[in-house]
């Protein structure tokens, strides 16, 4: 008997593995999926590179050259203090990917961590904590955004940390719904038999098996995220000047939209790229995990 | 008897991401008037394939060529406008799954009024009244009130009888039955088949019956016609194939059936992989699991003969026997 | 049967009105420090500041102060604004009807279009028109509705000359900001709407009905259509909350003088009342479009209304 719960055991994990494969060719035969990754590993390569790349640094100004429409020496052009917006473009997706990464890393781990507890034990715990994520969840994300800004004040940090005090209830609602047929299976059935703890089993045995779902909500979370923190940026809550940030860059842009359309649509072109690349990465991953869905 | 439905060397192919899969490879066949002939075969060997071909209800990855005439008309030339008028009014179908082949969010009178207006189908009495009257002929009980229910409020059994009224609304001279009770419980399965047979007497409908069930086809078939991966191998009077099926598949179905009582066994699986229709075999699909193939078989397909009166066969060696 | 159950459904309402109304309440006590500093600046007198203690009803237990406001609110009363001096209701009320035109007009425009597109992506699936919507619709979702708006301004106010950019005033003023609210939702609902299609077309009952010899248009605009709907009902009142939520930046963007950009400018001027009473209303807002989503699911379906 014990033998034979070894090996249930054993061929689960086997199977996983497998499975991560699987997924990666499904994946690999969408191509928007692969333009989206593309995009990404970019904007990624863009941001670490951003000083090799640029040509000026982001605050150096050039009172000479105000607002000057895009050349071939601000690729661009410039802004209202005469920085290359090239420059600044480039070294704001830093800041969009650090919203990205910071949230779904607060996110994630308040919303999978309520959602094994919930699903697992169930009771009124699981009771409470659904209740609380259907209001989060079902909230405006902006308006509860800028209602926890009000607490915490102004700026990138709060803007980060209050959009990840939004975002956990999608994470919470999936995890615990997967939990809930998980715990089901025979091999977590057999980890009790065997005497594994309630922690152990959630951790080694519940978790990676939800993990797959994880990976796709954090490909969706990023980009929401990043459309938030611009949105708080935009309204003046968010990344304070001089950071080259894209939402805020398009919040003093706005003053000069007739004189200097190019001020506002680069760094917005920027958002919607990032954005886009996600958002392609998530469909595809979506369907790679759940291949019935693709129709 | 008159040939009411005649398929003429019909080729259908699905395009589908793995390649082309070639589901019917020249079939011909013949319906007459006022019969039941089954088209019996395992799973996936076609046959729902070439009901929905004669309906034109085939998906868009599909291309068909050869000729489907009914009365005279050939059903694949047709403008869809017209075709439309054969749906439904001309030719009758019914589904496998009563559960899923109703719409949910529609009442059952709801759903058979529609056959009743796009078919302007004449009334003696208020469409309503004709509808119930319908639900009384396919012995439904308390029909006035099951008109106004849902699907999800009639038993599956019901659902297939609602589905049998319905689609007798317009007397259908052509009533396309695939595998309608498949998905029934034994003693509805019955009752189904028995209403079907009644049908047939009073109105004199002819029936195309899609199983994979014999004792079903010994049950009500006239004639049958035996499938294989794609291809007709046998088609004969119902007595002459459980007596004397020439055919090695048919004859190796026919041994799977205990013998002396009808029975409810089904074909899948009795004979081991049905072939990849990806990449078919060459000539006779049939020759990897015959016993007495040859290279002839893996060469060309073999035609099918007339080997006895109103028998047929598509085998070299039936056929090639009685003639040398 | 039916009526205990929205019965039942409506007590399930209270609890979340309840959590709604403490965190919309505790906006002002979680700040840290003192409320009235962080109001009035560095500068104010002692004096000052026992003043706006007393007018917010600081000096009093939580407990009373919050069953205090509940009562006021009760009346219709959520305070005075600390900047304009006047009562919250009555500001709240000049801009209620500019953000209800805004969210009501992309609402409508969403569903409309939505829907359309959606259809025509679905029945001609994998053409060159189902792959035009599908891509716009996934750029249109990529974009955040501040950016959107201003190339909306830019295209139509500035470079064609033919639509107001900024402020109230006609309804042509109304065009750009409902399209920048409406467009990305007609992106959701055209996406939902194509993907539920797609799957209901495929349906058994879907074949039954052109067996019966059903015109297309029957086919799809009574039997897919009906059923595809079925899912996309929630969204339309889940909706209605994020609509709020987007008109906050369009409104802002447009000089549109709604409560979103009430919201923002309270927000910087710490008028603290006023955020209250806005974040108490849009979070009413939410849990009742909740509500609805959940009953008109049960009334739609006749499955689920069935059971009750």
């Amino acid at each position: 008997m014990i033998g034979m719960v070894e090996s249930n055991v054993n061929m689960k994990k086997v199977r996983s593995e497998s499975t991560w494969y699987l997924t990666w060719l499904r994946f690999k035969r969408n191509k928007l999926a692969l333009v989206g990754l593309g995009i990404i590993i970019v904007i990624v390569l863009i941001a670490i590179f951003a000083p090799v790349l640029t040509p000026y640094s982001p605050d150096e100004q050039h009172l000479k050259d105000r607002l000057q429409p895009p050349s071939s020496k601000y690729l661009f052009g410039t802004d209202e203090f005469g920085r290359d917006l090239f420059s600044r473009v480039l070294y704001g997706s830093r800041t969009a990917l650090l919203v990205g990464i910071v949230v779904v890393a607060i996110s994630a781990t308040i919303g999978v961590t309520l959602g094994l507890i919930s699903g697992y034990f169930g009771g009124w715990v699981d009771e409470i904590i659904m209740r609380t994520v259907d209001i989060v969840w079902s909230f405006p994300a902006l308006i509860l955004a800028l209602a926890i800004v009000v607490i915490l004040g102004p700026g990138l940090i709060n803007a980060m940390i209050a959009i990840a005090l939004v975002g956990w209830a999608s994470y919470a609602r999936v995890v615990r719904a997967e939990t809930l047929s998980v715990k089901e299976e025979l091999f977590v059935e057999a980890a009790r038999s065997i005497g594994e703890s309630d922690l152990r089993i959630l951790v080694s045995y519940i978790f990676p098996n939800v993990l797959s779902s994880i990976l796709v909500l954090i490909t969706y979370n990023i980009p929401s995220a990043i459309i938030t923190a611009s949105s708080l940026s935009f309204l003046g809550l968010g990344a304070q000047p001089p950071s080259p940030d894209w939402g805020l860059t398009i919040a003093t842009a706005r003053r000069y939209l007739t004189l200097a359309p190019w001020y506002s649509i680069f760094p917005g072109v920027a958002i919607m790229l990032t954005v886009l690349g996600f958002n392609f990465v998530g469909d595809g991953l979506r369907d790679a995990v759940q291949p019935e869905r693709v129709g | 008897m008159g040939v009411i439905l005649k398929i003429e060397d019909l080729y259908v192919d699905f395009k589908t991401e793995r390649g082309l899969v070639k589901a019917i490879d020249g079939v011909t066949l013949e319906v007459k008037e006022g019969e039941v002939l089954a088209l019996i075969g395992e799973t996936g060997c076609g046959k729902s394939t070439i009901s929905k071909a004669i309906m034109r209800l085939l998906p868009k990855n599909a291309t068909v060529r050869g000729k489907i005439i009914y009365k005279g008309k050939n059903l694949l030339e047709l403008p869809e406008s017209e075709m439309r008028k054969i749906r439904g009014k001309e030719i009758g179908m019914i589904f496998q799954d009563p559960l899923t082949s109703l719409n949910p969010v529609f009442t059952v009178s709801n759903q058979m009024e529609e056959m009743f207006k796009i078919h302007k189908l004449p009334t003696r009495k208020s469409i309503f009244e004709e509808i119930v009257n319908l639900l009384k002929i396919v012995r439904i009980p308390d029909a006035e009130s099951r008109a106004k229910s849902y699907p999800f409020e009639l038993s599956g059994g019901m659902r297939q009888r609602v589905m049998v009224a319905m689609m007798l609304s317009s007397n259908p001279s052509l009533l396309i039955a695939d595998e309608p009770t498949t998905a029934l419980d034994v003693t509805i399965q019955a009752q189904i088949m028995n209403l079907m047979l009644e049908l047939k007497r009073n109105f004199n409908t002819t029936i195309l019956l899609i199983t994979h069930n014999p004792g079903v086809v010994a049950e009500i078939a006239d004639r049958v016609a035996v499938m294989y991966a794609g291809q007709i191998v046998e088609v004969a009077p119902v007595k002459e194939v459980f007596d004397n099926p020439l055919h090695p598949y048919t004859r190796s179905l026919m041994r799977a059936l205990p013998k002396g009582h009808k029975t409810e066994r089904e074909l899948e699986n009795i004979l081991g992989r049905v072939p990849n229709l990806l990449t078919p075999p060459p000539g006779c699909r049939f020759h990897p699991r015959c016993p007495f193939a040859d290279e002839r078989c893996t060469g060309g397909k073999p035609e099918i003969k007339e080997v006895e009166p109103g028998h047929f066969v598509a085998c070299y060696k039936v056929g090639g026997t009685r003639n040398e | 049967m039916k009526k205990q159950l929205i019965i039942r459904k409506f007590f399930s309402l209270l609890l979340p009105i309840f959590v709604v109304s403490v965190f919309s309440f505790s906006l002002l006590h979680l700040i840290p420090g003192d409320p009235a500093r962080y109001i009035l600046g560095d500068f104010a007198t002692p004096q000052q500041l026992a003043q706006l203690r007393h007018q917010l009803g600081l000096d009093r237990p939580l407990y009373v102060q919050y069953i205090s406001w509940m009562v006021k609110l009760a009346h219709g009363d959520f305070g005075t604004s600390l900047v304009a001096n006047v009562p919250v209701s009555e500001l709240i009320k000049g801009r209620l009807s500019f953000t209800l035109k805004l969210t009501g007009t992309a609402w409508i425009l969403a569903w409309i279009f939505g829907i359309s597109f959606g259809i025509i992506s679905a029945t001609k699936k994998h053409s060159l028109i189902d792959y035009g919507i599908t891509t716009l619709a996934v750029f249109f979702m990529s974009m955040p509705y501040f950016w959107l708006g201003l190339m909306l301004m830019l295209i139509f106010g500035v470079k064609l000359g033919i639509l107001p950019i900024s402020g109230p005033g006609t309804w042509k003023n109304l065009i750009l900001p409902a399209f920048t609210l409406g467009l990305p939702q007609i992106a959701v609902i055209a996406r939902l709407t194509r993907a539920n299609m797609l799957d209901v077309l495929e349906k058994d009952y879907i074949t039954t009905a052109k067996a019966k010899g059903l015109p297309d248009t029957l086919v799809i605009y009574k039997h897919a259509l009906r059923n595809a709907m079925i899912p996309l009902i929630t969204y339309m009142f889940l909706q209605i909350p994020w609509l709020f939520g987007g008109a906050v930046v369009t409104e802002t963007v447009f000089a549109w003088p709604g409560m979103g950009s009430l919201l923002i400018t309270a927000i910087f001027q710490r008028d603290y009342p006023v955020v209250q009473a806005i974040v108490l209303i849009i979070g009413t807002l939410t849990v009742i479009a909740n509500f609805l989503a959940d009953i008109t699911y049960t009334i739609i379906d006749p499955r689920i209304r069935a059971m009750g």
